[in-house]
């Protein structure tokens, strides 16, 4: 009879996973993690996160794996599609024992890789935003964004967007548009923070 | 009548800046026009300041717009409030609440106040202590319901029978949920100010905080997910058989009006009620035009049964 005891397993974590300590400090320093810091560092991986998370319950995605990994300063991170699927609800935030935030992680990762170049695509789409608002001021959805949606959206929808001004007239609200002088010092400062060059492709 | 929850604040009548909203303003603003009608009835002395921008966040949220340039959109307009004499920030959208917030405590670190002071430097603003002492961030509903007491005696159309939900904004409850009036899980703030009318509240009903599945980007590039979340929530709202839904996000309004009967038709199921915001109704039961003053024609659900249900078209 083979004594149970004398055998013992291979140990399951000999590969340690790749760390990038300067990741997790970036992610650790950034302002927005400013009340989530010790949250990402005491995560217990309990997932009350993904369980309230709609892009875990209707995606491929999960912010428990999101979280470990970007504990272990994983630098796969930086070229991982999976963090373009967060809403930014803030669920997994807000129902987190701990305090950390995935939304905010998430929010760091995709910025660093729009930086890098790799990202570009995921944003691609929405650079009519950044130059809607630079021209005018004003967000709201740009229409060449809406496609499909426009035509889903159907009559009543475009009846709005042309009598908008004439709606709003009888409704007594105004311009859409701030002031001149605003826009001057909107420009200024979107161009003293680098807010279009950040969108374009890394000379390589 | 059900006593409210929501904590008591103290009244703000004064010092308030209406901060336009470009989802309100290009999709629902009659959201903007009866938030104004309701001030004027509640004496609540605002502005609308020229000189404010557009917060941001549509481009943050879809990556494009980068933090610090965030900040320092969001200390100008601190500046530019706080300069005009209306240093309570009143917020339409929860987006704009919520990413204010986050911009005036990231401003609360030294460093970052002071590279964002550089950039404001550039168009001769600063953003110091008397600055970030002096402006208020607030979500309109806060505002209302601090003049809530008045409410009762200018009801002109009672909403008895009426049976109504909140669907509360991700950004107000989520992002900040210490600082929510009320309670983040299940929010009574929109329901104990229409309490006055006589509707009939849900209160909490299962999955009363999941979110409205717009998610910025994923309403256009993964719409099959975002659907499947909006659709989710259109259900449960069904089992409660409630008459209207209320909504204190115009991207959480966008989602749900435009489409629930999209969703409807595809899911072949029935969900039998309509998408107000929260100001909207109350000013119809305070006596307001459904045309002049909450704007419906730019919803894309028909509220003409509903309105004339509630006696809004004689």
């Amino acid at each position: 009879m083979t004594e149970p005891y004398a055998t013992i397993a291979e140990p399951a974590f000999r590969a340690v996973p790749a760390r990038r300590p300067e990741l997790l400090e970036r992610i650790l320093s950034d302002p927005r993690m400013r009340r989530h810091a010790q949250g990402l560092l005491s995560c217990v991986q309990c997932g009350i996160c993904t369980s309230g998370c709609p892009a875990a319950r209707f995606g491929d995605y999960s912010p428990r794996e999101i979280s470990r990994r970007a504990r272990d300063g994983d630098p796969t991170l930086l070229e991982d599609d999976s963090v373009w699927l967060c809403f930014y609800c803030y669920t997994c935030q807000s129902r987190c024992p701990q305090g950390n935030s995935v939304a905010v992680i998430n929010q760091i990762i995709r910025g660093l890789q729009v930086e890098s170049g790799y990202g570009l695509r995921h944003v691609a789409m929405f650079t009519a935003w950044n130059e809607q608002f630079y021209a005018t001021g004003l967000g709201g959805w740009p229409h060449q964004l809406l496609g499909d949606i426009a035509d889903i959206w159907g009559e009543r929808w475009w009846h709005l967007v042309e009598h908008l001004d004439e709606l709003r007239e009888r409704l007594g609200v105004g311009s859409l548009f701030p002031s001149e002088e605003a826009m001057g010092e909107l420009r200024t400062i979107l161009d003293a923070t680098g807010s279009r060059e950040r969108l374009q492709a890394p000379a390589s | 009548m059900a006593p409210t929850t929501t904590p008591h604040i103290a009244p703000i009548t004064s010092g308030v800046e209406l901060f336009r909203s470009c989802l309100v303003s290009t999709q629902y603003p009659g959201v903007e026009a009866a938030t104004r009608w309701l001030f004027e009835q509640l004496d609540v002395e605002y502005e609308v300041n020229p000189a404010q921008t557009c917060c941001t966040g549509l481009g943050y949220y879809t990556d494009v717009v980068s933090f610090p340039t965030t900040v320092a959109v969001a200390a100008r307009n601190a500046c530019v409030a706080v300069e005009a004499g209306h240093p309570v920030q009143a917020y339409l959208c929860s987006t704009c609440y919520a990413i204010n917030k986050k911009a005036h405590e990231a401003l609360e670190d030294p460093e970052q106040r002071r590279r964002t002071n550089r950039v404001l430097g550039r168009v001769g603003r600063r953003y110091d202590h008397k600055v970030a002492g002096a402006v208020e961030h607030r979500h309109v509903l806060e505002i209302l319901w601090s003049r809530h007491p008045s409410i009762r005696g200018l009801v002109r159309r009672r909403l008895a029978g009426i049976k109504v939900a909140t669907h509360p904004a991700c950004h107000y409850c989520k992002v900040f949920p210490d600082e929510v009036l009320g309670d983040s899980e299940d929010l009574m703030l929109p329901e104990d100010l229409l309490q006055p009318t006589g509707v009939t509240s849900t209160g909490y009903y299962p999955e009363k905080a999941t979110h409205c599945g717009a998610g910025f980007r994923q309403r256009f590039v993964n719409p099959a997910m975002s659907m499947a979340v909006t659709r989710e929530k259109l259900r449960r709202l069904a089992e409660q058989r409630v008459d209207v839904c209320v909504h204190m996000c115009p991207n959480c309004h966008v989602q749900f009006d435009r489409f629930h009967d999209v969703i409807s038709q595809t899911a072949a199921e029935d969900y039998p009620f309509v998408h107000l915001h929260v100001q909207q109704l109350l000013a119809l039961a305070l006596g307001a035009d459904p045309d002049t003053v909450c704007g419906v024609e730019a919803h894309s659900q028909d509220l003409e049964p509903f309105l004339e249900r509630i006696g809004a078209r004689e």
